[in-house]
């Protein structure tokens, strides 16, 4: 949870939608690659593929993706499959799940934040199982 | 059976050598077929009606991409197979297709190496190729969920075949996309500045946003204003417009260089 991973997985080359600087996004934003944001985006944003939010970008939502590479500033909570690597420049206010985090010394987090093997996956079983106790 | 239309700029004298070469190579690689010479009284359109009435043909457009582009939208979801021979030499269909320019891109035709590509639609009418507009005083609705808001970028272009950047290829490729795809069911979205050049001024272009939608409306932030829209870099469109990725398709003859 500690160090920041330098040989990262995550691959920028791969992404397919950018939001520049120059736009604003707002509503329901799903995408089917790897999303890369260097402008603002509100409302909440899902991706089968990886998030890249850049030290310029803005985010205010709830986000869904695979593996999530934060420099930017999120208000929102972030759910991630695998993996979220937060930079020295991330400011994140919301509560984070994922299976490995790797955080960079300087970056700022308020919020829940759990960590495991299961992910977020467990979690969604972990519910379904206390339904089914209680029926 | 191939069926060949000529670009009606190729009826000048100065062009007699050129046509001249491309007919002898189409003649050596036993492709020729019927010529059809495209003039102020005979469309693109009505030439390719009367060309379609014939079993499966292979229509191959000799001249610009414009006409390549007319050509290509009436046959649209028919058994017929589209190749180009391109006479410009900074021809950007040649580019996306892999295609080299004059006689020499008879060799890919008669090769018939063939990609299904994808129209979008505009207001219900096809294009082929891409669409642009200013970004300036305009509201973007992406699949019915999202508002792109631009607010430093000066145009967009939505792109079913194209160059995924405003001018050709005169870029080093800071992208690693180059074209676009236009075997999927989406179109591209581009946002960003233009470059420009007067004088000893240039300005190099910025791509600044890239979005892949199925339906994309456009209006214009005044209900009183219109909005132009270049449909395939000729014809023109009003705003409120309806744009979308449709599922017709057409076999287009490509090289082994092409982008897409």
């Amino acid at each position: 949870m500690i160090m920041f991973v330098k040989d990262s997985k995550i691959k920028p080359e791969d992404a397919e939608t950018i939001i520049g600087t120059g736009v604003k996004v707002e509503g329901t934003f799903n995408a089917f690659g790897d999303v890369i944001i260097k402008g603002q985006l509100v409302g909440s944003l899902s991706t089968e593929n990886d998030l890249f939010l850049r030290s310029s970008g803005i985010i205010e939502a709830n986000i869904r993706a695979k593996n999530a590479s934060i420099a930017g500033e999120l208000k929102g909570n972030l759910t991630v499959d695998e993996k979220i690597e937060l930079a020295a420049t991330a400011k994140v206010s919301g509560d984070i799940y994922c299976r490995v985090l790797a955080i960079e010394e300087g970056a700022i987090l308020n919020g829940k934040c759990k960590v495991g093997g299961q992910g977020p996956v467990g979690i969604k079983e972990k519910k379904k199982e206390s339904k089914t106790e209680e029926e | 059976m191939y069926s060949y239309i000529y670009d009606s700029f190729l009826a000048d004298k100065k062009y007699a050598k050129i046509v001249s070469k491309i007919e002898t190579k189409l003649a050596s690689l036993g492709i020729a077929g019927k010529k059809h010479q495209l003039s102020i009284l005979r469309s693109a359109d009505e030439m390719v009606e009367e060309i379609l009435k014939k079993e499966s043909p292979t229509i191959v457009v000799i001249g610009s991409d414009q006409t390549f582009c007319r050509v290509a939208l009436p046959m649209a979801d028919t058994n017929a197979v589209l190749g180009f021979i391109p006479t410009q030499v900074d021809s950007l269909m040649a580019n996306l297709l892999g295609l080299p320019v004059n006689e020499y891109a008879c060799d890919v035709i008669s090769a018939r190496r063939i990609e299904c590509v994808s129209f979008g639609k505009i207001n219900g009418q096809r294009f082929f190729s891409s669409l642009e507009f200013d970004a300036n005083k305009t509201e973007l609705t992406a699949d019915n969920k999202y508002q792109i808001i631009p607010k430093r970028v000066k145009t967009v272009k939505v792109i079913n075949l194209d160059l995924l950047q405003f001018q050709k290829m005169s870029q080093e490729p800071d992208w690693q996309r180059l074209a676009s795809n236009p075997k999927d069911e989406y179109l591209e979205v581009l946002m960003g500045t233009p470059g420009k050049e007067f004088w000893f001024l240039k300005r190099k272009e910025k791509r600044d946003s890239l979005f892949f939608v199925k339906k994309l409306k456009v209006k214009s932030k005044k209900s009183n204003q219109e909005i132009l829209i270049k449909v395939d870099r000729e014809k023109i469109v009003k705003t409120p417009a309806l744009i979308e990725s449709t599922k017709e398709d057409l076999k287009i003859i490509v090289g082994k260089d092409r982008l897409i």
